[in-house]
């Protein structure tokens, strides 16, 4: 997880993977899965579809008056996915929407690193990486 | 008396309203990050309510009415979130 995690995300590969969208609807991910396990391609794409499906919510919906991701978020979140996806980086544990209208990414492993990518607007994200023992990192894409 | 304006002391007991849908007791953190970092709401920090003067089921009184069941309230020891800095 840390090692992919790190890597560079220069802002043209990030744009370049955004917005795009199948005539029906569908979010896909065309490039990279002939290299990457099956298991994990169904992953992204659940991942994918999740962030898809975030289009779904309201503001307020918490009722504590969240916002709601916008559009422009969410397409900049399909692309650092399927960015990461075509990089064969494992995918997320989960993805979840946060309540001031972001998008985030969280990966853990059994052994207790933590890693976070939260996009808090659109073609930006803060990284959180936290291991055990060392002082958590934090940096924000793109870095390049 | 007691009033809310006195400052907190480590033994204090503070809550933290977090959506249902951010917790997954099947990971090895079950609460992600994101759920103690400052809300649209938060101004100047993180939000938390102090059991000294209200329970756990009255932090919810501010959420929508068709929204309360879907709150967890999280217990954190003051000396806890002292103790990270």
């Amino acid at each position: 997880m840390a090692l992919t995690m790190e890597l560079s995300v220069p802002k043209q590969d990030w744009l370049d993977q955004a917005g795009r969208r199948h005539t029906n609807g569908d979010v896909e991910h065309d490039g990279a899965d002939e290299k990457t396990e099956e298991l994990y391609a169904q992953r992204w794409q659940e991942i994918l579809q999740e962030i898809d499906g975030f289009r779904k919510l309201g503001d307020n919906w918490d009722g504590l008056g969240a916002n709601a991701p916008s559009n422009d978020l969410l397409d900049s979140a399909i692309g650092l996915a399927r960015l990461y996806w075509g990089r064969e980086m494992v995918p997320p544990i989960r993805v979840l929407a946060g309540t001031a209208g972001t998008v985030v990414f969280e990966w853990q492993d059994t052994v207790g690193d933590y890693g976070e990518v939260e996009i808090d607007r659109p073609f930006h994200a803060d990284v959180m990486l936290v291991r055990p023992g060392q002082p958590g990192k934090h940096w924000e894409l793109p870095d390049a | 008396m007691e009033d809310e304006l006195q400052p907190v002391n480590d033994g204090e007991i503070v809550f933290r309203r977090i959506p249902q849908s951010f917790c997954d007791p099947d990971l090895p953190f079950p609460i992600p990050a994101l759920a103690f970092r400052p809300n649209q709401n938060d101004k100047t920090g993180i939000s938390v309510f102090r059991a000294r003067f209200i329970s756990a089921g009255e932090t919810l009184a501010g959420v929508d009415a068709n929204k309360r069941n879907t709150y967890f309230v999280a217990q954190l020891a003051v000396s806890d979130l002292i103790g990270l800095g």
